[in-house]
């Protein structure tokens, strides 16, 4: 029972964070240079600076959006097993951290915020999944990120060695010599693909997803999934323009490879999650198209479609969720006919998967007309082509298991069934509102990200 | 005006799929058909206004999105190609509406298939109101959607899942080449407005104009499904035939075709392009016709048949007679929904069987069907004075007489389209053909279907004969009525919409090579009359055909290269069918499975990441364990061992 009271407490806390967001986002000045809304904690003659700008505006924006969501589907654990009790906690203390990790000025608080995310993650799929493989999916996650975390570590070290400071707006004017900035560069570029995931190292984010619980499932394909292509803007881009130049037709061949790639592997997947965890990464990998084509539409649409990416996932994994909620299995096989049973999820379902596809009038459809436009700009036709192909690939992953799980004949074991319950209700509805409105509404998001200091990171390249 | 349109046809929609079950099947029904002829009834006032009284309409509803120097506002416009579009998808669908309150009454789910149809009108209307090319994208994206719902709206059925994902996936080739074209446009132009576009195009590189308008066409063939990527339209046969007839036969497969005529401006320096339309288009007209000669599921021949009418709109897309494609749009979308409404009216009749053979005799139980079908089909084949006459013999007529003057092409492309133009002729022939055989076959040959499908037969009432009534009448009489206004000489109707090259103007050729072939042999060799001589001699001939037809299947029969031949039309030319798409399908799974997955993520990643570095530890420990063994002995041996490598290493550096 004090869980469930720690539970009210939580979605308290975060929805009024959600309320005090819109209301910044009433007063947010998108014309500012600098940053907006200041404040330093000093302790110990350490000064740490917390501020938002436009660019990390929209991941609070979404942070504050999902956690409450996760909090109040988490409800539902109080008719399962003790173990997910903890679930509230976890969900809240990773939410806090992503809030530092997305407001923080200073690399030492993002690293540090952004390795702890990894323990409450590790312990959420660790006791909340609910088979043996967990326990290797938790593993496989932990590693694969605190590997490439040691790199940034290291990288943080020589950073300081030659600035002397680890305050991020100093190191943004801060030259350092040429060897050493290379290999910075390396590593903290090895740090945010694992955590995007780019192509070779991507094999824990199907794992991880199929194993976490729906929310630990939301939060890591909504958010965390968005550190990498974040940590990027925020530091490869500004502290190392010339390399990121120089290294772009490397990445640009990685993200290629590997919308492809995983296009193609989610064709075979029967794992329901497991679609949506390979389709995340194509869709992030389709971000890092759009970063690095070094245009403003590119790198807008980037920026738009992780946070349309953000929401739609969301919206898919909850509705995943209520489906294994009801059937326990998330198995394409075993699933059909679920119109009959759950019309008004069949309904949600069809807006998240059209949104998932980039039908026009969902946030994604301007995301990837954006990179699309983009990578045609800077001329990358290759790279044009394997995006067309992963849109193509994921119109049709999806739309064969939409059709498969909900239409044909219904099994008859999965005919009795009751359709969303009130608090489903609840946390699907903002997810459409939010995936419809940036979709006929974008201008709201790209006024805001279209001001000066964003073109700062992306004029050196224009 | 204009946001009336939208505004019928999406709250028609919105009241019907989220209120809709307040209220009962019939009120729900007339309420949506009620608003799409409130909708009607302003498509019709604003053809008055745009068309006749020349006053095209533009309107800015706001800024979508901007992003730098590109700004993509809800703009709309009105002009004469888009008003006529108007009238033909308002009527089709009004008719497809009164036609389902009682085609689909007994269905549990009628009102989510009136909604549904109402929300595929709604987007049309954005695709042809459109004013830059992205909105026109949603109409696009859209109408595919919808067109996903109603195919599988019966979605129990494993055919009808099948082919419902077989039209999103080949439609979604054509939409992925229409993003490719967007992304080129926004490289050269930085915008998606027509007007920039159109106004630009003259000063941009032509390799990049090329380029995109290649990805158009491959875009116009997908929608409009022409050679290659037709194979979804016969499978979607498998939806209700309400929705065959508005979607697959009136409006969302002439998307393409007015998407070629909405940029025809970009197309008209092409040349090679216009050659590659030509042949796409003609080969298209070819294959649709004989294939569906020798189809006996009566939807599936019209529907073959419409893929040969399209192609003939895409062939007078090719010879830059854009009117000509727009005019047999607009009549084609009447006959064709009549084809379609009235081989519902016979397949709800004999409880939903659809295979030719077991019709027979229909004329005596079914009089109105006979008259429709036979109205309809005659049109279709070009009967002299029917709709069909007027749109579709100019087109053929303009590509027989079609003289390359143009500096662009040489005298071998000239040889070679001399095969298009047979196959568009022999097109025409195979057109009467299977118009012939649908009548001879349901309403003349002797009643082959079993006893209780008599006893069970079923009249349909007056509702569902009224819109087939009002489209007989409109096959009948639009084509005499439209011709001087839409393809007359010097009709200013088109005013902006259409623009044709002087150098393009085939009317001038055709002019002149009409009054020297026939003119000077008399009056009664003049073009019209020769095609009205054709179309009845055929006519009589195929009557005489199929009324044959038992011998001839008899002799057919013991014959091998007759039956071959029968089966290699009916087999789809062996190749041009759905078993090439299933072909490719298996191709990239197997390619997916065998050299992606197993090679990578189950391969290579897998022994270089985690399985690899947890055996590699796990070995390692176990022979670090086998040191361990506890005896003393062992142990001071090890640090001896390491005491003497130590002292080595100190020497050696020393």
């Amino acid at each position: 029972m004090i869980s469930l009271n720690a539970n009210k407490i939580f979605i308290c806390i975060f929805s009024s964070l959600f309320i005090i967001i819109n209301l910044i986002w009433l007063f947010f000045d998108p014309f500012n240079t600098t940053t907006q809304y200041n404040y330093i904690v000093s302790y110990l003659n350490i000064n740490i600076r917390f501020a938002l700008d436009s660019i990390s505006f929209f991941f609070i924006y979404l942070t504050t959006l999902l956690i409450p969501l996760c909090l109040l589907f988490s409800i539902r654990s109080r008719n399962t097993p003790v173990t997910h009790y903890y679930n509230n906690d976890l969900i809240f203390s990773i939410g806090i951290l992503l809030l530092i990790v997305f407001s923080v000025f200073d690399i030492l608080i993002f690293y540090i915020s952004f390795e702890a995310i990894l323990l409450p993650f590790f312990i959420y799929i660790g006791i909340a999944g609910y088979r043996q493989r967990r326990i290797h999916a938790s593993y496989l996650f932990f590693f694969y990120t605190i590997i490439g975390s040691f790199f940034m570590l290291i990288s943080i070290f020589f950073l300081f060695i030659y600035s002397g400071t680890t305050y991020l707006e100093l190191l943004w004017v801060t030259e350092f010599p040429y060897l050493t900035s290379q290999l910075i560069w390396i590593a903290l570029f090895f740090t945010f693909s694992i955590k995007v995931p780019m192509f070779p190292f991507h094999i824990w984010l199907p794992e991880a997803h199929v194993e976490a619980p729906t929310e630990g499932s939301v939060l890591l394909a909504g958010l965390l999934l968005k550190l990498g292509p974040y940590g990027m803007i925020r530091f490869l881009f500004p502290i190392f323009p010339e390399l990121t130049y120089y290294y772009a037709p490397f990445v640009i061949t990685l993200a290629s490879i590997g919308i492809i790639y995983t296009s193609f592997i989610t064709l075979r997947q029967i794992d329901i999650k497991k679609i949506i965890a390979y389709s995340s990464i194509a869709h992030m990998n389709m971000v890092i198209l759009g970063l690095f084509s070094f245009n403003e539409a590119g790198f807008l649409g980037s920026i738009f479609l992780m946070i349309g990416h953000g929401i739609v996932s969301g919206g898919l994994f909850f509705c995943i969720g209520i489906i294994y909620d009801r059937y326990h299995t998330k198995i394409i096989h075993y699933l059909s006919g679920i119109i009959n049973g759950m019309p008004v999820l069949s309904f949600c379902l069809f807006i998240f998967i059209l949104g998932n596809v980039g039908l026009p009038g969902t946030s994604n459809f301007i995301g990837e007309l954006l990179i699309l436009c983009g990578i045609a700009y800077s001329h990358l036709f290759v790279s044009l082509i394997a995006a067309a192909i992963g849109i193509f690939l994921c119109t049709i992953y999806s739309i064969y298991t939409y059709n498969k799980i909900i239409f044909l004949m219904p099994y008859k074991y999965n005919i009795y069934i009751s359709d969303l319950y009130l608090f489903e209700y609840i946390v699907l509805l903002p997810l459409i509102f939010f995936s419809l409105y940036l979709g006929v509404f974008p201008n709201i998001v790209l006024d805001s990200l279209q001001n000066v200091q964003l073109y700062n990171f992306i004029n050196i390249f224009i | 005006m204009l946001l009336l349109l939208f505004f019928f046809t999406f709250f028609s929609f919105f009241s019907c799929f989220f209120f809709g079950r307040l209220f009962n099947h019939l009120t729900a029904s007339l309420f949506s058909t009620y608003n799409l002829q409130c909708a009607l009834l302003v498509a019709i006032i604003l053809f008055y206004d745009v068309c006749l009284c020349q006053s095209p309409i533009y309107l800015v509803l706001g800024q979508w999105f901007n992003i730098g120097f590109l700004t993509v506002d809800w703009s709309f416009i009105i002009d004469s190609l888009t008003s006529v579009m108007l009238l033909v998808i308002l009527i089709v669908s009004v008719c497809t509406h009164i036609y389902s309150i009682e085609y689909m009454a007994t269905d549990p789910h009628q009102i989510k298939f009136m909604s549904y149809l109402s929300l595929f009108t709604f987007f049309m209307l954005v695709l042809v109101c459109s004013y830059n090319y992205i909105i026109l994208f949603i109409g696009w994206e859209g109408v595919g959607i919808c067109s996903y719902l109603l195919v599988n709206f019966w979605n129990t059925r494993l055919s009808a899942n099948k082919s419902a994902i077989m039209a999103v996936f080949v439609n979604k080739i054509g939409d992925i080449a229409l993003l490719i074209s967007f992304s080129l446009l926004y490289c050269v132009f930085l915008s998606f407005n027509y007007s920039t576009i159109f106004v630009c195009y003259e000063y941009v590189n032509i390799n990049y104009l090329f380029f995109i308008c290649i990805f158009f066409l491959i875009g116009a063939i997908g929608k409009s499904a022409q050679l290659g990527l037709h194979i979804w339209l016969p499978e979607a046969m498998e939806g209700p035939t309400p929705v065959s007839s508005l979607i697959h036969a009136a409006t969302m497969v002439t998307a393409g075709i007015f998407l070629i005529i909405r940029s025809n401006l970009l197309f008209q320096y092409l040349n090679n392009l216009s050659l590659f339309i030509i042949g796409v288009g003609s080969m298209t007209a070819f294959l649709g016709a004989t294939i569906g000669f020798f189809q006996w599921d009566i939807k599936k021949i019209i529907a073959y048949s419409t893929c040969s009418q399209l192609g003939y709109m895409f062939l007078a897309c090719g010879l830059s007679n854009f009117t000509y494609s727009i005019n047999h749009l607009a009549h084609h979308a009447f006959f064709k929904a009549l084809l379609f409404l009235t081989a519902g009216y016979i397949i709800h009749s004999l409880s939903n069987e659809q295979d030719l053979r077991k019709f027979g005799s229909l004329f005596i139980l079914l009089p109105f069907g006979y008259i429709a079908i036979l109205i309809g089909s005659m049109s279709l084949s070009g009967f002299p004075f029917l709709s069909g006459f007027f749109s579709k013999e100019k087109i053929i007529e303009s590509f027989l007489s079609f003289y390359i003057t143009n500096n662009y092409y040489n005298i071998y492309l000239y040889h070679n389209l001399f095969i298009f133009k047979l196959m568009a002729s022999l097109a025409v022939l195979f057109t009467i053909g299977y118009s012939i055989k649908i009548l001879y076959y349901s309403f003349f040959y002797i009643y082959q279907n079993n006893y209780h499908s008599l006893l069970s037969f079923h009249y349909s009432s007056l509702l569902t004969l009224i819109p087939l009534l009002f489209l007989s009448v409109l096959s009948i009489v639009s084509g005499y009525l439209c011709e001087d206004m839409m393809v007359g000489v010097n009709t200013n109707f088109w005013n902006s919409s259409i623009f044709t090259l002087s150098s393009n103007n085939i009317y001038f050729y055709n002019f002149i090579y009409f009054e020297f072939a026939y003119n000077f042999n008399g009056l009664f060799f003049t073009k019209d009359y020769l095609a009205l001589y054709n179309t009845c001699y055929f006519i009589i001939l195929f009557f005489i055909f199929f009324s044959h037809t038992d011998e001839i299947l008899f002799i057919s029969w013991f014959n091998y290269y007759t039956y071959s031949l029968v089966t290699f039309f009916n087999k789809k030319y062996l190749f041009i069918n759905k078993n090439i798409i299933h072909y490719f399908i298996d191709k990239s799974y197997f390619f997916a499975y065998n050299s992606m997955l197993k090679i990578f993520d189950k391969g290579i990643i897998e022994i270089l990441g985690p399985y690899g570095i947890t055996k590699i530890i796990n070995s390692f420990v176990n022979k670090n364990n086998k040191l361990q063994t506890g005896f003393v002995y062992h142990y001071s041996g090890f640090i001896i061992i390491s005491i003497l490598i130590m002292l080595n290493i100190y020497i050696l550096f020393n």
